[in-house]
């Protein structure tokens, strides 16, 4: 059972990053189809780095650094060009999975697989080797840095949201950008910043696929989280704690269908693969109609 | 036409050779000017506001009140002329810089977080913090000082989406003082509130007053400038007629201003040589549209409209006046059938249609042009054949099973737009390619041609010039009198609706002030009504 637990946090990392990134930018009302693309680029860009530099801690940064530009490409076509949001977020998922697959090629010299870099510390690296803690050695060793990063992630977004100034400002932008222009706020700055900044937090969760959990990169190796990151911003009402609650369910879900899949291998892998896409379409089709967006999603001015 | 001469004696009464005032102008806007496209806004206005003063702006819809304000508060920026705060020239790029210099503006169209708490939508934009946390605490304290002084009762929690209207707009209001706003602007803060929250609300700009606040004004009812403003400014076609003393007037005297008519009063289409002259009354006795008892609810944006009975006669084309949101909208969507009624019941040809939807009215012959021609009467994307045909697409001879039959359709626009004078005779033109007047010839033609029954009409001459407007006006009146077409047209024009109608009746706060045949109407009378007299010596209607 405890493995379990343990299995369904590491899966919810990548989500968490991306659907509080992803959050961000849809609380200012910026839509972001685009979550797909920039935590491809995140992934990519961390193996890049860190094959480029021997040092994963530079893949890190380039990762974040890339998901942020990914961000500040759909920013400025949304905001600056005015272009529909949803054609630019697909624009920038197909430019992501173009891109990384050319430039693996073109750098590497590979089809697919990229070579394998190193990866980011696991917690176990960092507890002594005797004395009470000790005991968490084994799977909890096991664990990426970004795990314990992504928890404090998840508590200062929730906490900028509801408590900070910016937060507060990011928001009004979100419910009526004409009311927060009238406030004396600017508008396309704040918007752009949130969606750069949610861009970033996406790659974070890239590079956590990439460098955090394997050590290379596969071509189109996040299948679909960046989706299931928007599904769970829309199931959890674009809620702060709803969409928390809502990755950890779906992290369960593939957390299960893992657990599950290694306990009944004679029933084919692909039943349980799409549990959590499954549970996904199940609940969103039920919940629909309840949920509320940022008032002005969508909107420019 | 407008009489320039009563501007020209009037201006410079505005205070330009009087001797200086004791203390500067809290505000002052020299020589301003706005254009949008091709339309003068805003054209070389002057005014200027005494400090702790109620400076009232008051004008006919367009006239440019909206357009002044919005350049005051930063959100536009002026093509030329100044403004100036206690004689320092200011130059706002956007509403921060306004709001810093101490302006507050309450918007017509209240702005506000829906999804926000109340404390959150007041704070916004200058917000107590400490390490760029908002200090709740001292936030809501002083938020609830505000509320106490102002006798508001929100709870500071609750997200606005859950306030009724009149309590949103004290949401603009509280976020106005919370800056500490010196000059309040006020942009027509009664158009949706209803008697009693007006009354709460000018009681408490004139505590504002009190309390040394500089408040503009701007209003269309005359009834409130006349009870709260020291000085009325009247603005008619982008231009600043007069700045009068409220004392030293009286509405009848605004009112004409307002809407330009001359001294000795009508300027009804008599002498003007179009329309009015070559038609006969129309009196037969057989009623088409039967309108008792209507009432509907206010449905936000919608205003409430009361216990309105209108009967229209075969033939007749009948007027419905008033300034915007007064429930013209919502009256016209009721009988087109866009909206179904609270109360009250409409019969068309002694048919109960009450209930019907749209569709079914129209196969009685009942058809509507809406007021916004490219949101809804219009495919502005598509060819000029394909809004000719929009609703006929299953006749015959325009389809044959499920084809449709190009020759015949083209045919039948090309003969549609050489009536009414499209401007490219292009059948397979974007609607969006034409000018707004063309676009509007396409939109009436339409219904025209289908010789309705009944014709709701919404801003006939929307877009028209004055020639086209005229050989419209003959159109519809042949068409009524040939055909025996009802025609109810809504107009915000009253030139239009005294050169067009037979009867007009106004609307005032979704209520029908008062009805006049032809003949008895004059621009006066229909003024007063619009602002909500009744009584020709300016006395206060209490609807």
């Amino acid at each position: 059972m405890f493995d379990l637990l343990v299995l369904m946090l590491a899966n919810s990392v990548p989500l968490l990053f991306a659907a509080f990134g992803g959050l961000l930018s849809e609380s200012s009302g910026v839509i972001n189809f685009a979550l797909e693309g920039m935590m491809l680029s995140g992934a990519f860009a961390a193996v890049l780095g860190t094959f480029v530099s021997g040092s994963p801690w530079v893949g890190l940064i380039s990762g974040v650094a890339a998901g942020g530009l990914a961000g500040a490409v759909h920013a400025t076509a949304c905001l600056k060009f005015r272009a529909n949001q949803i054609v630019s977020a697909i624009a920038v998922n197909l430019l992501a999975a173009g891109l990384t697959g050319w430039t693996l090629n073109q750098f590497f010299g590979v089809y697919g697989t990229s070579p394998e870099v190193s990866s980011l510390p696991r917690l176990g690296h960092y507890l002594p080797q005797t004395g009470l803690l000790s005991s968490l050695h084994g799977i909890a060793g096991e664990i990426s840095v970004l795990v314990p990063v992504a928890i404090c992630t998840v508590g200062a977004v929730i906490c900028f949201l509801k408590h900070s100034v910016p937060g507060l400002r990011l928001r009004a932008c979100g419910e009526n950008p004409e009311a927060a222009a009238s406030a004396g706020l600017s508008v396309e700055r704040i918007r752009f910043a949130a969606v750069c900044a949610g861009g970033a937090l996406a790659g974070l969760g890239g590079v956590y696929m990439s460098i955090g959990e394997l050590a290379q990169f596969v071509e189109n190796m996040t299948h679909g989280r960046g989706y299931l990151a928007i599904a769970a911003i829309i199931l959890g009402r674009w809620r702060p704690d709803g969409v928390l609650l809502s990755v950890l369910f779906f992290a369960f879900a593939e957390a299960l269908s893992e657990w599950l899949s290694v306990r009944w291998s004679s029933v084919p892998n692909e039943v349980f693969h799409a549990l959590p896409y499954a549970a996904c379409f199940l609940i969103l089709s039920w919940y629909a109609g309840k949920h509320r967006a940022p008032t002005a999603l969508g909107r420019i001015v | 036409m407008s009489d320039p001469r009563t501007s020209r004696e009037r201006l410079p009464d505005t205070g330009d050779r009087n001797p200086p005032p004791p203390t500067l102008p809290a505000l002052e806007v020299r020589n301003i000017s706005k254009k949008f496209g091709t339309v003068d806004a805003n054209r070389d206005i002057s005014l200027s506001v005494r400090p702790g003063e109620i400076h009232a702006v008051v004008g006919e819809n367009g006239a440019g009140k909206s357009t002044l304000m919005n350049m005051i508060f930063g959100r536009i920026s002026p093509d030329s002329g100044a403004i100036l705060l206690s004689g320092n020239p200011v130059c706002f790029r956007s509403p921060r810089d306004a709001i810093r210099a101490g302006i507050g503006m309450v918007h017509q169209n209240i702005l506000c977080f829906p999804q926000l708490s109340v404390l959150e939508n007041v704070i916004c934009g200058s917000e107590p913090s400490r390490a760029r946390l908002v200090r709740t605490t001292t936030a809501r304290e002083e938020l609830l000082r505000l509320q106490g002084l102002f006798g508001f009762h929100l709870d500071p929690d609750l997200p606005v989406l859950e306030l009724p209207f009149a309590q949103r707009q004290q949401i603009e209001i509280l976020r106005a003082l919370y800056r500490r706003a010196e000059i309040l602007i006020l942009d027509e803060p009664t158009s949706l509130l209803a008697p009693g929250e007006t009354d709460r609300l000018l009681s408490l700009l004139e505590s504002l007053r009190a309390g040394g606040n500089t408040i503009l004004f701007i209003s269309h009812r005359l009834s409130e400038v006349f009870r709260i403003a020291d000085r009325v400014t009247v603005l008619r076609k982008g231009r600043a007629l007069a700045t009068i003393e409220t004392a030293a007037t009286d509405p009848c005297e605004i009112a004409r201003l307002m809407v330009g008519a001359s001294r000795n009063g009508a300027r009804e289409g008599k002498g003007t040589g179009n329309a009015a002259d070559f038609r006969q009354p129309c009196n037969s006795g057989e009623a088409v549209l039967e309108i008792s008892g209507l009432s509907i609810r206010a449905r936000e944006p919608d205003p409430a409209i009361r216990n309105i009975t209108i009967s229209i006669g075969r033939g007749e084309i009948f007027g419905i006046g008033g300034i915007v949101g007064n429930g013209q909208r919502v009256l016209a969507g009721a009988i087109a059938g866009r909206i179904i009624p609270d109360e009250g019941i409409i019969r068309v040809r002694g048919e109960d249609v009450t209930a019907l939807r749209i569709g079914a009215r129209i196969k009685r012959g009942i058809h509507w042009l809406p007021e916004d021609l490219n949101g809804e009467a219009l495919l502005p994307d598509h060819a000029v054949w394909e809004n000719f045909l929009l609703g006929l697409q299953r006749e015959s001879p325009f389809s044959r099973g499920n084809l449709l039959m190009p020759e015949e359709i083209v045919r039948y626009c090309s003969e549609r737009i050489a009536e009414n004078g499209i401007e490219p005779p292009d059948p397979h033109l974007r609607v969006a390619r034409l000018s707004g007047g063309n676009r509007q010839k396409v939109a009436v033609g339409r219904i025209l041609a289908r010789k309705p029954v009944l014709a709701v009409i919404e801003q006939p001459s929307r877009g028209l010039d004055l020639h086209a407007s005229a050989r419209l006006r003959e159109r519809l009146v042949s068409l009524c009198r040939a055909q025996g077409t009802a025609m109810l047209v809504f107009s915000y024009d009253l030139e239009e609706l005294t050169a067009l109608c037979d009867r007009i009746a106004v609307l005032y706060r979704g209520e029908v002030m008062g009805t006049a045949a032809r003949g008895d109407f004059s621009c006066e009378l229909l003024g007063r009504w619009m602002a909500g007299m009744k009584e020709p010596r300016g006395k206060e209607v209490h609807p």
